[in-house]
């Protein structure tokens, strides 16, 4: 997606003489930087959120004036929360696996891009 | 006559597509000296943009040969020819074509990081190259903040940062209104003038032809297989 905004860009940094591996280098990278941030991004959201689950309870109750753990029908009056450190950087890893993925072949296409092709559609 | 800078011989090109070969080009000699300037002028569809990027190695011919300085440019394997077009070409196009995230100076400075320079050297550079197209209050400007003739300049100035002998430009005004392109004309004659930059413009404007003083006019091309292309040198 990105790097098909990307195509005349492309063609001009080719132009300018930037070899195939340095645009897929460039692309590789600035993949893999909004993978991590997203990653990162995603985790301390995440854990914040497991972190306050009786305030983000208490919230919805008060917004919406629902009990959502009734005690007529529940045991529990809050929602059990607990971060398992192991879990999170296990989800942190295949995240970036899968981002790495969705990065390096794009990057390499991208690359390859015809310059002259990119410069007919303006 | 200066020593020769480019020469093409037997230069044609044809794309093909589901219905058939498309022949744009056909039987292009030319001859450009050091420092000198030539306009390829023609209709729009005839062939102009195909015939610079092939000039400019962004896209192969189908047959004959483009020699610069003497050498056979598409004898290069492809990173060599990367390494040509940094250092010896300089591309200005219709559409500015400038990266919309960087300023007006990291624009120009690109060429020179591609071609592996130091920031700091580079930066200078630039700022002088601005200061030369008459830029230097716009220099840490986004290029989306620049009017259309500004960005135009942004791009002969990332054009010319390395000092290339030649300079492409296809249908360099062809975007602007007539006062701006007359502002940008000059420039790109004024850097052939003090540069020494040789300059090849592709255009359909034949004021514009005649303000570079030679011109090659592409005729009959931009149709189907057996459609025939002549090069008319005029002076
Ligand atoms: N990659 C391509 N595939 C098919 N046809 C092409 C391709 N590139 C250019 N053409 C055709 O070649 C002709 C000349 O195009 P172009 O060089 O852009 O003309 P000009 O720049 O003079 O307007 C047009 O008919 C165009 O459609
Ligand atoms: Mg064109």
């Amino acid at each position: 997606m990105m790097i098909m905004e990307k195509s005349s860009d492309i063609a001009i940094l080719k132009a300018m003489g930037a070899d195939d591996s340095v645009i897929e280098r460039i692309f590789a990278i600035e993949g893999t930087l909004i993978g991590v941030a997203g990653i990162a991004l995603g985790i301390t959201a995440g854990v914040a959120v497991t972190h306050q689950l009786g305030w983000v309870q208490r919230q919805i109750e008060r917004i919406t004036g629902i009990d959502t753990l009734p005690a007529s029908v529940y045991q529990i009056s809050t929602l059990p929360a607990d971060v398992d450190p192991m879990q999170v950087v296990v989800i942190a890893g295949i995240a970036l696996i899968l981002s790495l993925g969705a990065t390096l072949l794009p990057s390499r296409r991208g690359a390859r891009l015809d310059p002259a092709e990119a410069l007919r559609y303006e | 006559m200066s020593s020769e800078l480019l020469r093409v011989e037997g230069l044609a090109k044809s794309f093909p597509t589901g219905e058939g070969t498309i022949e744009v080009l056909r039987g292009i000699d030319l001859r450009i000296g050091e420092g000198e300037r030539l306009a390829i002028l023609g209709e729009s569809g005839v062939g102009k943009s195909t015939l610079l990027h092939v000039l400019g190695t962004l896209d192969h011919p189908t047959a004959g040969r483009v020699w610069f300085r003497g050498e056979d440019v598409f004898e290069k394997p492809a990173p060599e020819l990367a390494r040509f077009r940094n250092a010896q070409l300089g591309f200005v196009f219709q559409f500015h074509h400038l990266l919309p995230e960087f300023d007006a100076i990291e624009n120009v400075m690109l060429p020179g990081l591609i071609g592996g320079l130091s920031f700091a050297q580079l930066r200078e550079r630039a700022a002088a190259i601005l200061h030369e197209v008459e830029l230097s209050h716009r220099m840490t400007h986004k290029v989306g903040k620049l009017s259309g003739g500004e960005r135009q300049r942004v791009a002969v100035a990332r054009a010319l940062l390395l000092d290339p002998p030649l300079l492409l430009a296809d249908e360099p005004t062809g975007n602007l209104d007539p006062r701006t392109a007359e502002t940008v004309e000059n420039l790109l004659l004024e850097m052939n003038r003090t540069r020494g930059t040789a300059l090849v413009v592709a255009t359909h404007s034949g004021r514009l032809a005649e303000k570079l003083g030679t011109a090659v006019t592409l005729v009959g091309a931009g149709s189907r297989t057996g459609a025939s292309l002549a090069v008319d040198p005029a002076a």
